[in-house]
C-alpha cells in the first residue's frame, strides 16, 4: 500500500490527484460535519454536567469528571453493561451458527433454489421496529401463537407471559435479534462459499477426506477472514440495538432488557442529561473499538 | 447400488433440512399476514396456525388506514429513502471511484476514516445531532433527517461500490482514453454502465438502511403528521389497547416496498456481496 502512494511529479499526475479529491470530498464533507464534530461535543459533554431542554442550561459550567465517577458507582450502568455483552454474544453466536448453517446449504444445488433463498433472505430488509412488533405479537402472553404452539407440542401446560417476565423477556428480545441478524451472515457467508473453487474439495476427496474434514480444512480457513468481519459488523449492529429491543420491551420489566443504548437515550431524551448521557455513549464507544481492533487485522486483509 | 440409494436418502434429508428451515423461518412474516387477515374475534379465540378461510376479511386494512394516518407516514418515509438514497449513492460512487482508482494518502485515509465511522453506534452521535439541529432550527424539518441518513449511509455504500469497481479492470477505461475520452468521460460512458449491477445492490442496500431508520426520526421529527412510517407505527404500540390484526395489517404496509425491492433486487444483492464486501 505504501509503495503505491507516489510523489506528485508530471502535469497529469497532478491532474489525478485533484480528480481523486474532488470525488472524495463530499463524502468527506458529510463525515467530518456530521460525524467527527458531534463526536467532539459527545466527548465535551461527557466532561460538562449539563441539561438540555431546547437549548443548553448552563454551557459556562466548568470541566468535571463527576458524570465518570457518578457512572462507574452506578448499579444502573453496570448492569446494562453486563446485560449488553450478554445480549450481544448470544445473539451473536447463534445467529452466526444460524447463518453458516444456512450458507452451506444454500451453497448446494436443488430445485426452487432462489425461491428459497429469497425466503430464508426475507427477514433482513425488514426494519428493526417491524420485526419488534412482530415478534411481541408472536410472543404475546395471552393470544401469542408461540404459546399456543408450545402447548400444542406438550412443552408448556399454560400460558407464559413471554415479554412480562424478566428472564423470557430477555429470551424474547434475544430471539428476534436473531431473526433479523441470520441473514446477513448467510448473505456474506455464503458469498464467501462461492468464491471457493471446487478443485479443493474434489482434491480432499481423492485423498479420503471426509465431510467434517473438508469443512474444517478447507471451508473455515477460507472464509476466515469474511468470519471475522461479518461477526464483527453484525456484533457491533447487535451491541448498539436501539429499535428493536425499544419496541418489544422499551428496556423492562424493571429493567430486565435494559441495554446501554436504551439507558443511554432515556437518559437523554426522558431525564434531557445530555452530559451523562454522553458518558454512556463514550463507554459503548470504547466496548466498540476493543472489538474493532481485535478484528483489525482482518479488517485491513478483506478491506485492502 | 449401495451408495446410490445412500445418496438418494442424503438428498432426502437434504431436501427435508431446507422444508424446515423455510418453515420456521418464514413463519414470522406468514403469521403477520394471517393475523393482518383475520377477524378480532378470531384472534382472541385460540387461533390454529392454520386458519380457516372464514375468519379472513380485510377489514383490518380499511380500519387502520381510516384511524391513523398511515398513508401520509407511508409518504413522507418514501420521500425521506429516496432523498437519502439518491444523494447518498451519487456521494458514495463518487468517493469509492476516487478509492479504487487513486491510491493517495488522502483516499487512503478516507477509506479508513469511512470504515471506523462505520462502527460508530448511532446512540453515541443522537445527542450532538439533536443539540446541533435544535441551535440550527431543523427539528420537524425533513432535511435533519435525510442528512443523517446520508452520513449513516455513505460508510456502508461507499465500502460496497469501492469492491464493485475494483472488479472492474482498469483497462477498460485505458483503451476508452486511448480512444480519445477524457477520464470523466471513460467514467461516464464505460465505468458507470459496467457497474450498474453494483449501483443497484448499493442503492437497495442504502434503501433498506433508509426505511428502517427509527432512532434519528424518533428524535428529530416530533409532529405525528410528518412522522416516517417506523415512528408512526410503533406508536400504535402505545395504545390503550393493542388490536393486533390493525396493526399487523399497518405493519404489511410498510414493509412492502421495502420486500418487493428486495425480492427483485436480490440477485443483485448477492452478487453485490460478493464483489464488494467479501473479497475472497
Amino acid at each position: 500500500m505504501a509503495a503505491k502512494v507516489k510523489v506528485l511529479k508530471t502535469k497529469s499526475e497532478r491532474k489525478n490527484h485533484t480528480m481523486a479529491v474532488t470525488f472524495a470530498l463530499p463524502a468527506a464533507v458529510f463525515s467530518l460535519a456530521l460525524i467527527i464534530y458531534p463526536l467532539f461535543t459527545t466527548i465535551k459533554l461527557s466532561f460538562q454536567d449539563v441539561k438540555f431542554i431546547g437549548s443548553l442550561t448552563d454551557d459556562a459550567k466548568g470541566f468535571t469528571v463527576a458524570n465518570y465517577t457518578k457512572l462507574f458507582s452506578n448499579a444502573d450502568f453496570w448492569n446494562a453493561l453486563g446485560r449488553s455483552i450478554l445480549f450481544t454474544f448470544c445473539a451473536l453466536s447463534i445467529s452466526f451458527l444460524i447463518g453458516l448453517g444456512l450458507a452451506i446449504l444454500l451453497n448446494k444445488k436443488f430445485h426452487f433454489q432462489k425461491l428459497v433463498r429469497t425466503l430464508i433472505l426475507l427477514a433482513w430488509p425488514i426494519p428493526g421496529v417491524i420485526v419488534g412488533l412482530l415478534f411481541t405479537w408472536l410472543f404475546d402472553g395471552n393470544y401469542g401463537i408461540i404459546n399456543t404452539i408450545l402447548k400444542s407440542l406438550h412443552i408448556i401446560d399454560q400460558n407464559v407471559k413471554w415479554i412480562s417476565t424478566g428472564n423470557t423477556a430477555m429470551i424474547t428480545v434475544i430471539t428476534a435479534t436473531i431473526w433479523k441478524s441470520y441473514p446477513f451472515f448467510t448473505l456474506t457467508l455464503l458469498a464467501g462459499l462461492k468464491g471457493i473453487s471446487e478443485d479443493y474439495y474434489e482434491a480432499a476427496s481423492i485423498d479420503g477426506a471426509n465431510a467434517w474434514q473438508k469443512f474444517t480444512k478447507i471451508t473455515l480457513p477460507a472464509l476466515q477472514s469474511v468470519i471475522v468481519t461479518s461477526l464483527l459488523l453484525n456484533g457491533l449492529w447487535i451491541f448498539r440495538n436501539y429499535d428493536l429491543v425499544y419496541t418489544i420491551t422499551g428496556g423492562g420489566p424493571n429493567q430486565a432488557t435494559e441495554t446501554l443504548p436504551l439507558l443511554l437515550y432515556n437518559q437523554a431524551f426522558k431525564y434531557y442529561n445530555m452530559g451523562y448521557a454522553s458518558t454512556i455513549g463514550m463507554i459503548s464507544l470504547l466496548v466498540c473499538s476493543i472489538f474493532v481492533i481485535l478484528a483489525m487485522p482482518s479488517l485491513k486483509k478483506q478491506f485492502y | 447400488m449401495n451408495t446410490f440409494s445412500h445418496r438418494r436418502s442424503r438428498r432426502a434429508g437434504m431436501y427435508a433440512l431446507i422444508i424446515l428451515s423455510v418453515v420456521i423461518l418464514a413463519f414470522p412474516l406468514y403469521w403477520m399476514v394471517v393475523t393482518a387477515l383475520t377477524t378480532r374475534s378470531a384472534l382472541l379465540d385460540n387461533i390454529s396456525v392454520l386458519p380457516s378461510l372464514g375468519n379472513m376479511t380485510l377489514s383490518n386494512f380499511t380500519k387502520i388506514l381510516d384511524a391513523h394516518p398511515i398513508l401520509t407516514w407511508f409518504g413522507n418515509s418514501v420521500f425521506v429513502t429516496a432523498f437519502s438514497t439518491i444523494i447518498a449513492i451519487i456521494v458514495s460512487t463518487m468517493a469509492a471511484y476516487s478509492m479504487s482508482r487513486f491510491r493517495y494518502k488522502s483516499t487512503n485515509f478516507l477509506g479508513f476514516f469511512l470504515l471506523v465511522v462505520r462502527m460508530l453506534p448511532e446512540t453515541l452521535l443522537v445527542v450532538p445531532l439533536y443539540m446541533m439541529f435544535t441551535n440550527m432550527r431543523l427539528i420537524n424539518n425533513y432535511a435533519s433527517l435525510i442528512i443523517s441518513n446520508i452520513t449513516f449511509i455513505i460508510p456502508f455504500s461507499t465500502w460496497m461500490m469501492k469492491g464493485y469497481f475494483d472488479s472492474i479492470p482498469t483497462t477498460l477505461e485505458e483503451a476508452a482514453r486511448i480512444d480519445g475520452c477524457s477520464r470523466i468521460q471513460a467514467v461516464r460512458k464505460v465505468i458507470v454502465p459496467l457497474a450498474t449491477p453494483g449501483i443497484a445492490a448499493t442503492a437497495t442496500y442504502s434503501a433498506i438502511l433508509g426505511w428502517s431508520e427509527f432512532l434519528f426520526a424518533r428524535t428529530f421529527i416530533t409532529q405525528p403528521d410528518k412522522w416516517t412510517i417506523t415512528v408512526g407505527i410503533s406508536s400504535l404500540m402505545g395504545e390503550y389497547t393493542i388490536i393486533w390484526g390493525e396493526v399487523m395489517a399497518a405493519a404489511a404496509i410498510s414493509i412492502i416496498p421495502i420486500a418487493l425491492v428486495f425480492i427483485f433486487l436480490e440477485k443483485y444483492m448477492v452478487a453485490g456481496v460478493t464483489a464488494g464486501a467479501v473479497k475472497g
